[in-house]
């Protein structure tokens, strides 16, 4: 009999079944967008920020003193330490190689251009790297697996210094002839695309031509840059460079496990350390690049990564917060949709009283009611949710918002305990009232 | 016109529930639009202050700049007179709207140890107030004798937080306390800093800055045009965005703009929604009422008088009591997040208001509208 | 055999300073029909709340079949008015979205267990065998009445309470309705109807007038009971029972 009645409150009253449903399904839909771009703010958003360019340094490890002035160097030392740029390939074969957007290698001449002592810095553009078919990738804690594949990518300046306006060209980086110069020091030599500058280390030279100017506002304008082997021409080198800009994706230390947040990896359980090594932070990534490059300094280049981290915590505090406000109100908006649903039908509770219904018969088929409600709406909105949170992430961040799985069963827990709880309290206090007041249709 | 308050008010005390629920919903649905409107009115103000953490975005550097040599045989390709600008410039800084901070530098390469490092003046307390990544282990200069190193200096110098060392220029020199070690991932570790009067004197160059780092807000104008009013200010110096921060912050901002706006758009159109639906459900029991009315022979125009009067009632109160919880809820996140208080949105009342409004007349009186163009005689009988 | 089956002494009810009912006694035997008859404002209708366990009295006693009514906590009372008591209601009160078969279904359904074919012969009994899937909306108010006699009859109650049973119905359904109603006394049910028609209530075995709350007068029907009878000139003299 029940299901009958169902039934015909499905068949017979659709249009008032339909608005109380219309209520949860807005309602759901509300809170399945909301948990959706919440739970993966902190990615998405962590991703723009990779705009401020490079947030890790890797350095060979040794005692030079770097002289830098302005974030040029004003003098560098016959015998400085440096790294292999050929093994930075490995980076792409760590577990967060996926969060490794790109990276490029540095190297400083001081040359003699005209009788004046200038810095020409050797580096990456937009350089292919191939990692080869076979190669063994990091997938697990313990895990590797071999590339089926050999994959090709791009990395270098241009990937990490998304700020740098060239006027002219980029210099190609099997090129060694020409040269992208720095605006200020253009200005200042009186230089112009197309011209050809002669440059020395000591008894070495080499001819650049300029192909393009670059400002930034920043020290870059200052320099001459070319490509990484014409540096290492100059300098009489087959390889090498002083240091290495790596631009990483990474989340708050705030988004670790619970149990893990501020505790030092070194004294972690076996099993918490796996967890933390793991997760998309900051001393993890740090940690799994010292492991593919060994005698290589690596830290944070702080004034990116602290501020991104900190950035990231209050953003995402701030859709924590909208989200269970937004939840919270949305929820009371639709328990009193139901509880107005239900007042409507005092006479019905009333009449079913007088024919001898117990309350308990009464909350049952109320309830179910709204049970059935519940899930539709739940169901509907989740779909709606779903698209809306999609259509956000990519209208925001142009990337595909994918929603976490788990936001189905929040959001259908959710619609069900919203229309219950929001039935359940009118019901309870028809119920209790005299069935001659509920007749009248007070 | 006095019978009519008479009804109203026995109307509206008649369906105190009814009504209080009404009430509540419209409460609910004006919080949420109230609290989205004036938290993404001020969201980037907001946004703007917290990305100051990544430091300066505006840099102030002689027209041409110095990089002086010390000791005599390094030239670095650029003019080799000391090029600086005058500090009593700045002054004028500190009135520009926007600049939330600046630090002064003056560079110099000294002799420490044997070796050569490069020595920064600065303000202490500008620096620290400005580069909040900066790291000290050990405490910050006080005195004007007293420095910080950069780890990697301190290594490649093995010095301590304590130590005095000595640090030449030329044939000047200075003896100089290490107080603490400062960490930051980029140049300064390399780098000692000390007290920019001390350079000054020990370079002599009273007065004079090789550079001024100005950290400035991008949420109300464009950092060009800071940028340009601090030109204006200063004509002997070269002012530049750096392009790194302002780019970025320009994106995230809107980025940040974006996403709060249309998910105030979404809270809005489901609260609105919700609402309707719960007002439409009340307004629908009263259909026999209309009928009943009309059938004693009410002018239409009394009707809807009457079933407007009650929406605007209940719209008035619960949207006002929503207002004011939604511009408490906003402001309580803002504090919660960002530490400061937000400012309510100028466009926060009337946009609740607004939405409030045509919630109310739509879902309350459209259905009241249909009814009155239906026979009495059907509304009686429950159709 | 006759057994007492309503006991009510001394019923008041009251609503603020109105006194809707004052002190009634009342008994009626199995099988009687008894009509409750007075002007609006009497207190009929709060009466056959009472006795219907709708209502609570505010002091007195009501005992139904041996059950003190007026002593039962909310769950027995539901129970006696599905077991006990079946009520006929002035408005019908049909729950709209269901059929005649399911409005009488539904009174089962908390009964016991819903009997689509006892249900179907209950509205068969009323002569309703060709309205079984009609919703309220589409019976006339006779027909509408009629399933609601279905209903109060269908868990086969000791007691039949009727609220102005004929109060919305035009000339030819209210006959239909007061024919079944002298097959109900026929079949030996207890009936207690309330009427402001003087022509409805001389059909009962005994009429009981009350006015402002009081019994005025309690007095059988005579040989009129049960059937069509003359006109009787209305009460005047007013001795309280």
């Amino acid at each position: 009999m029940l299901l009958r009645l169902l039934q015909d409150t499905l068949r017979r009253r659709t249009r008032r079944l339909l608005v109380t449903v219309l209520a949860v399904t807005t309602g759901a839909s509300l809170a399945a967008a909301l948990l959706g771009i919440s739970l993966d703010i902190t990615g998405q958003m962590g991703r723009e920020l990779r705009a401020y360019g490079a947030n890790i340094l890797a350095s060979p490890a040794g005692e030079d003193l770097r002289l830098e002035i302005g974030g040029v160097p004003v003098r560098v030392s016959g015998q400085r330490a440096l790294l292999d740029e050929t093994e930075l390939v490995k980076l792409k074969t760590i577990f967060w190689r996926h969060n490794i957007a790109g990276f490029a290698p540095y190297l400083t001449a001081l040359a003699q251009v005209n009788e004046r002592t200038i810095a020409i810095t050797g580096t990456w553009f937009d350089k292919p790297l191939t990692l080869p078919k076979g190669a063994a990738v990091r997938n697990g804690f313990a895990k590797t697996q071999t590339v089926s594949d050999e994959t090709t990518f791009r990395t270098g300046v241009k990937t990490i210094a998304p700020w740098w306006k060239v006027q002219g060209a980029w210099v190609q980086d099997e090129d060694t002839g020409t040269a992208t110069v720095g605006a200020g020091l253009a200005r200042r030599m009186g230089w112009q695309v197309g011209d050809e500058i002669a440059a020395a280390v000591e008894e070495r030279t080499a001819r650049f031509r300029i192909v393009g100017i670059v400002s930034t506002g920043g020290y870059e304008e200052d320099q001459v840059f070319v490509s990484l082997p014409a540096v290492h021409a100059l300098l009489g080198l087959s390889r090498g460079a002083e240091r290495v800009q790596i631009s990483a994706l990474v989340e708050p230390d705030s988004n670790l496990r619970a149990d893990l947040r501020g505790l030092d990896p070194s004294e972690m359980t076996p099993e918490q350390y796996a967890t933390w090594y793991c997760s998309p932070i900051m001393g993890a990534v740090i940690t799994q690049i010292k492991e593919v490059l060994p005698d290589v300094d690596v830290r944070p280049i702080r004034q990116i990564s602290q501020a991104e981290v900190d950035f990231l915590d209050k953003i995402g505090l701030l859709m924590t917060l909208l989200t269970v406000a937004a939840l919270g109100g949305s929820a009371l908006a639709v328990m009193t949709a139901m509880t107005a649903s239900v007042m409507e039908r005092r006479t019905e509770i009333g009449l079913m009283k007088a024919i001898g219904a117990d309350d308990g018969h009464i909350a049952l088929i109320f309830l179910s009611e709204a049970a059935l409600i519940g899930l539709v709406g739940g169901a509907a909105g989740y779909v709606l949710g779903l698209g809306l949170a999609q259509g956000l992430a990519r209208t925001v961040f142009s990337a595909s918002g994918d929603v976490p799985p788990v936001v189905l069963p929040i959001t259908l827990f959710l619609a069900l305990a919203v229309a219950l709880v929001g039935s359940a309290i009118p019901v309870r206090q028809a119920v209790r009232l005299n069935p001659v007041l509920l007749l009248r249709g007070k | 016109m006095r019978f009519a308050w008479r009804v109203l008010f026995g109307s509206l005390r008649h369906q105190r529930a009814r009504l209080s629920i009404a009430a509540l919903a419209m409460a609910l649905g004006s919080a949420l639009v109230s609290g989205l409107l004036n938290l993404s009115g001020d969201i980037g103000g907001q946004v703007g202050h917290e990305l100051r953490a990544y430091g300066a975005n505006v840099i102030i550097r002689p027209r041409e700049p110095s990089l002086p040599a010390g000791g005599g045989e390094l030239d670095f390709g650029a003019v080799s007179s000391a090029a600086t600008f005058r500090e009593s410039d700045l002054e004028s800084i500190k009135r520009v709207r926007d600049v939330v901070g600046f630090v002064p530098y003056l560079y110099t390469i000294v002799e420490v140890e044997e070796r050569r490092a490069v020595l920064a003046g600065v303000d202490p307390l500008a620096a620290r107030a400005l580069n909040a990544w900066w790291q000290v282990q050990g405490r910050w200069p006080e005195a004007e004798d007293e420095i910080l190193v950069g780890v990697r200096a301190a290594a490649a110098l093995s010095l301590e937080p304590g130590d005095i060392v000595k640090v030449g220029y030329g044939s000047e020199a200075r003896k100089l306390r290490v107080v603490g070690l400062l960490e930051t991932g980029g140049t300064e570790d390399d780098q000692l800093f000390g007290d920019l009067p001390t350079v000054q004197s020990l370079t002599g160059q009273p007065g004079q800055l090789g550079l001024v780092m100005v950290s400035a807000l991008t949420s109300g104008r464009p950092l060009e045009a800071v940028a340009r009013e601090l030109q204006d200010l200063m004509p002997d110096a070269e002012v530049r965005t750096l392009a790194q921060f302002a780019q970025a912050e320009a994106t995230v901002l809107n980025k940040v703009r974006l996403l709060i706006g249309l998910v105030a758009a979404l809270v809005l159109i489901a609260g609105s929604l919700t609402v309707a639906g719960t007002l439409n459900t009340i307004v629908m029991e009263r259909r026999a009422e209309i009928g009943l009315m009309r059938a004693l022979g009410a002018a239409d125009l009394r009707v809807a008088g009457l079933f407007l009067a009650e929406a605007l009632s209940v719209g008035a109160t619960g949207g006002l009591v929503g207002y004011l919880a939604g511009l408490a809820l906003a402001g309580a996140i803002g504090r919660q997040v960002f530490e400061t208080t937000i400012t309510p949105a100028a466009w926060g009342l009337p946009g609740t208001l607004l939405v409030g409004l045509s919630v109310t007349l739509g879902a309350g009186l459209l259905p009241v509208r249909r009814a009155m163009d239906i026979d009495p005689a059907r509304t009686l009988r429950g159709e | 055999m006759t057994e007492t089956i309503v006991r009510a002494i001394k019923l008041s009810r009251f609503y603020g300073e109105v006194k809707a009912l004052d002190g009634v006694d009342l008994e009626v035997e199995r099988g009687e029909w008894v009509s409750v008859m007075g002007p609006s404002g009497s207190g009929k209708t709060t009466l056959l709340n009472i006795l219907g366990g709708l209502d609570r009295p505010n002091s007195g006693q009501l005992f139904v079949d041996g059950t003190d009514v007026t002593g039962l906590p909310p769950k027995e009372l539901a129970r006696f008015r599905r077991e006990t008591v079946g009520l006929v209601f002035q408005q019908f009160h049909l729950v709209p979205y269901l059929t005649a078969l399911e409005n009488v279904m539904l009174a089962q359904y908390f009964h016991s267990m819903a009997d689509e074919a006892e249900a179907r012969a209950a509205l068969e009994e009323v002569g309703l065998a060709e309205r079984l899937h009609h919703l309220p909306a589409q019976l006339s108010g006779g027909e509408q009445q009629r399933v609601c006699i279905a209903r109060a009859l269908i868990n086969q109650p000791r007691l039949i309470l009727a609220d102005e049973p004929t109060g919305n119905l035009d000339g030819a359904n209210e006959e239909t309705v007061l024919d079944i109603f002298r097959k109900l006394r026929a079949q030996a049910h207890t009936l207690i109807v309330v009427t402001h028609d003087p022509r409805v209530g001389r059909l009962a075995d005994r009429v009981i007038a009350l006015e402002h709350g009081h019994v005025e007068r309690a007095e059988p029907n005579g040989e009129e009971a049960g059937g069509a009878g003359l006109a009787r000139p209305s009460m005047t003299c007013a001795v309280p029972a």
